[in-house]
């Protein structure tokens, strides 16, 4: 069993899964490699552009949260402590405080849908894109979760006093910002971004591929991801790093797997 | 006075009191020895909601817990919460 922090992948089936063709991933693959490219953002303080990203849980709480916010339940208040440490990058290795970054990744996964997507919150532009690898399909654009989302961000972002914050960026000062708290984020799906062959179970590969190319700050391409090579591309990355995490589990010369 | 001294109560206790959250928001606490495998609260828990432990991953700062992780190990402290999390899987089925 290796540690990759945020879960210990189980060895050949974990493996196995991430690898094969036809096969899904789980949340656990899903925040393995998004912890290692937030990490990657912890290290590269002196970049212009600064990102950090969620984990698969972030879903799960803004759910919760909005249910019980629409009906106005006294245990809102319990619930939204988990979306304000979020926010304050709590609750989460490696992670940023909002105030400090331009944009947040976060994982969704549509449970009944059965299908990951990647949206990405654009602080300054109080923007939420989505990229859908997908986008053929007719329920693409009906995805509730992200209306949740784009509704009570702002009030959490409110509640936590962001918008004071002048430490890398004076959001007060942001034109989408100005005037606008209640409104919610605007939604906008991405339409020129590479797009999975349907039916071959291949979301979950593209969507850590989505969030590699733009921790670069790359567009992603419209065009010529390669499910397959993905696949094995993490795989061997994160089987090579565990085995050598494993044999020295207290050494830090083991790069990160990139 | 009652009796207790200073250096017993710097001593920590042997037993910790532990928070799931489920993923409804509804929460159920357990007591624990601190030297006690998770697997035990992880077991309870599952029987009490009646949800099999393979559906399930138990999340402490993002972190997946494993069932052989004790408190002491984990360096919990009192009323730490834990995430029950139901598993999430996906790759777009036509």
């Amino acid at each position: 069993m290796f540690d990759f922090v945020v879960a210990h992948s189980g060895m050949k089936n974990w493996f196995y899964l991430m690898s094969q063709p036809q096969t899904c991933w789980n949340d656990e693959h899903i925040d393995v490699i998004l912890y290692y490219l937030r990490k990657k953002a912890k290290l590269q303080t002196q970049e212009q552009y600064i990102y950090t990203i969620g984990n698969c849980l972030y879903k799960v709480y803004v759910n919760n949260v909005y249910d019980r916010y629409c009906q106005q339940q006294p245990k809102v208040f319990l619930n939204k402590e988990c979306l304000i440490n979020i926010i304050n990058g709590f609750s989460i290795p490696a992670g940023f405080p909002w105030h400090l970054v331009d944009e947040v990744y976060i994982p969704i996964n549509y449970g009944d849908k059965f299908y990951w997507v990647l949206v990405v919150v654009v602080l300054k532009e109080k923007r939420i894109r989505v990229y859908d690898s997908t986008l053929q399909r007719k329920y693409s654009r009906t995805l509730s979760e992200i209306q949740k989302l784009a509704k009570i961000l702002p009030t959490y972002l409110d509640m936590r006093g962001f918008l004071d914050q002048k430490v890398r960026t004076d959001w007060l000062t942001i034109e989408a910002h100005k005037d606008k708290m209640a409104n919610p984020f605007d939604v906008q799906y991405l339409h020129e971004i590479a797009q999975q062959t349907i039916g071959i179970l291949d979301c979950g590969p593209f969507v850590a591929a989505y969030a590699e190319y733009l921790s670069d700050g790359l567009q992603v391409p419209n065009d010529g991801l390669d499910a397959g090579l993905l696949r094995k591309r993490y795989t061997a990355l994160l089987w090579k790093y565990g085995e050598a995490k494993a044999q020295k589990p207290y050494a830090t010369d083991i790069k990160d797997p990139r | 006075m009652s009796g207790v001294t200073q250096e017993d109560d710097k001593k920590p206790a042997d037993h910790i009191n532990l928070k799931v959250k489920s993923q409804d928001g509804n929460e159920v606490f357990f007591r624990i020895k601190r030297s006690t495998q998770l697997k035990k609260l992880m077991n309870a828990y599952c029987d009490r909601q009646s949800i099999d432990l393979n559906a399930i991953a138990f999340l402490f700062d993002g972190r997946r817990l494993r069932p052989d992780q004790t408190p002491d190990e984990l360096e919990m402290d009192e009323g730490d919460e834990i995430d029950a999390m139901l598993h999430q899987t996906g790759g777009s089925l036509a």
